[in-house]
């Protein structure tokens, strides 16, 4: 017979919350009952501790409602005179496919292109456990910086609403469609205690996303579009491949390290990350702040991985965390929520194609992601 | 709002299921649908455009709290719920002020909700606890039990984050955290009660 358990305070909190989430053994979950029911005094403890997790989970969710409130609020008054638009209803039915002119790319001159390095990455350190991971950096744009060393970098953001002007935008980075429903996929560093967060490329112009799942550990966050005008992306041209790919295959990422969407291509130089990270690559693409939640893909087309970060003491040296935990992630998303009928692209449709065609197509679906923080003003 | 969102939510009950699964488009449209008859009831009645929007607010909070966490089967449509809501918190505030019972004027039916408006209430004095026992509990403490507790992030996450030494370190911390603030959570109770 196994002995009783025994915890000092410390260690029953500890208990306590590993066995509310759900986090204990089967084994360690009959002891603590056993541990519970011997005395009166641990099942007060116990309820108690619940009830002061209750009280905060309210105050969370509370504190996030009243926030958002506020945004719908301040958004409403434009929103109820604007009746035009209800003409357009029967259109926009979910997975609609979207009529897009290929030969209406008007911006396919900036794309194919070498990567532009920007001399603005001077010492940003953060990335999941900030200082610890000294040797790692997150890509994501101080846009501060890059305002103060480049200019010209803001120039539709007139066209939007005065509330979002007074908010700073802080930072950039990219993001790439997931579903064409208007889920997106992007790094959770950049978008980390964000205020708001939208995204844009010339195809779409500038669209309001709502963070709806983040994975902190993966590093992956899972956006949706949240505008008037979103319609659907229609027919998505690439695939999520779930397999591990080999040391050498041909990689390359379009990104957003600068306003433009810019080109980098290398190779999977490992099939481990920073520090030995199983569920990333290095890869030999040299990336720029602003790269970070990229894609990465392969010579066929498919989705293999998302840009993460790169190592500061050599250039060359990037990471992409697999796509397999962007499967993962998105996977996590569907059993609680209500896309549970949404799927991800299984067909590819860049494959025959050579990279020039390649890239010009996946630009649409390839967003710069604008982070505000109204903390900063 | 897209077009799409509103056909999403077109229904009731459609609308009372996005809300439980947390979507914010329904939220978003929830909110926007029922404005204008609840601005009217609390600017008719010597309201504000300030007060009509804190009202709302209000009611929207309770509106949630009731789909998201508890009983989602309505007697009513939402729409006369929101305006019930709305004009007996309405009616609280003009009684507050006024320190002698009134009546107003208005145009639609509305419910008797005691149940609601209780349960409302518990929330609301849990929340100004809750609330009161986070501002004053300071730092680290505050991030610790937020990051913890609300983001999930785990022990050797805070680990990481706090600088502590080891993981032991990091639990100690969380629990001198946890016990202040549930020392600080309920005494903030007792001055409520007296």
């Amino acid at each position: 017979m196994r002995a009783d358990l025994k915890l000092n305070s410390v260690e029953f909190i500890d208990w306590a919350d590993k066995y509310l989430n759900g986090e204990l053994s089967i084994e360690e979950t009959s002891q603590f009952e056993k541990l519970l029911s011997s005395k009166d005094l641990y099942f007060q403890k116990i309820e108690q501790h619940q009830s002061l997790l209750d009280a905060l989970a309210l105050y969370e969710s509370r504190k996030q409602l009243i926030h958002k409130l506020n945004y719908f609020h301040d958004h409403m008054q434009p929103e109820m005179a604007d009746n035009s638009q209800s003409s357009t209803e029967p259109q926009a039915l979910l997975g609609r496919v979207r009529e897009i002119n290929h030969f209406k790319v008007y911006v396919a001159a900036a794309s194919v292109a070498v990567v532009v390095t920007l001399s603005i990455i001077s010492g940003y350190n953060y990335f999941r456990t900030n200082d610890v991971n000294k040797g790692y950096k997150a890509l994501r744009r101080d846009l501060e910086k890059i305002r103060k060393s480049q200019h010209a970098i803001i120039k539709n953001y007139n066209t939007s609403n005065s509330k979002e002007e007074a908010v700073a935008e802080r930072f950039g980075g990219t993001g790439f469609v997931l579903t064409s429903e208007g889920l997106v996929v992007t790094s959770y560093h950049l978008i980390k205690g964000n205020d708001s967060v939208f995204i844009e490329n010339n195809y779409m112009g500038r669209l309001k996303a709502v963070e709806i799942y983040s994975n902190p550990q993966a590093d992956i966050s899972i956006l949706r579009i949240a505008d008037k005008s979103f319609k659907g992306f229609g027919n998505i041209p690439y695939s999520f491949s779930g397999n591990e790919k080999d040391l050498g295959e041909k990689v390359f990422t379009l990104g957003y390290p600068r306003e433009d969407v810019v080109y980098g291509e290398g190779a999977i130089s490992s099939n481990t990350g920073f520090d030995g990270d199983s569920t990333a690559y290095q890869i030999s693409i040299p990336v720029n702040p602003g790269n970070s939640g990229g894609p990465l893909i392969d010579d066929k087309g498919s989705i293999i991985g998302l840009i993460s970060g790169k190592q500061t003491e050599n250039e060359g040296v990037a990471f992409a965390i697999k796509s397999k935990n962007i499967i993962e992630c998105f996977e996590n998303l569907k059993n609680d929520s209500s896309i549970s009928k949404i799927t991800l692209n299984k067909r590819n449709n860049l494959k025959t194609m050579n990279r020039v065609g390649q890239l010009k197509k996946l630009q649409e679906y390839i967003f710069v992601v604008k982070v505000f923080d109204r903390d900063n003003n | 709002m897209a077009a799409i969102v509103r056909t999403l939510y077109a229904t009731d009950e459609l609308l009372i299921e996005g809300i439980k699964l947390d979507r914010n488009d329904a939220l978003e449209v929830l909110y926007k649908k029922y404005y204008t008859s609840v601005q009217h009831l609390v600017i008719a009645n010597n309201g504000t455009e300030q007060d009509a929007k804190d009202i709302y607010q209000e009611t929207i909070i309770i509106v949630y709290e009731k789909f998201r966490y508890g009983n989602t089967i309505l007697s009513c449509s939402i729409k006369t719920f929101i305006y019930s809501i709305a004009r007996n918190l309405w009616l609280k505030k003009l009684n507050g002020v006024q320190k002698k019972s009134i009546s107003i004027d208005e145009h639609e039916s509305f419910l008797d909700l005691s149940d609601d408006m209780s349960q409302a209430q518990n929330n609301e004095h849990l929340y100004s606890q809750i609330e009161q026992a986070m501002e004053t509990l300071g730092e680290p403490c505050r991030s610790l039990i937020e990051d913890f507790y609300l983001k999930g992030l785990n022990i050797s996450g805070i680990t990481e984050k706090y600088a502590y030494n080891n993981s032991d370190t990091a639990k100690t911390q969380k629990y001198k955290c946890l016990m202040r603030l549930k020392r600080m959570f309920l005494n903030s109770t007792n001055e409520d009660e007296d």
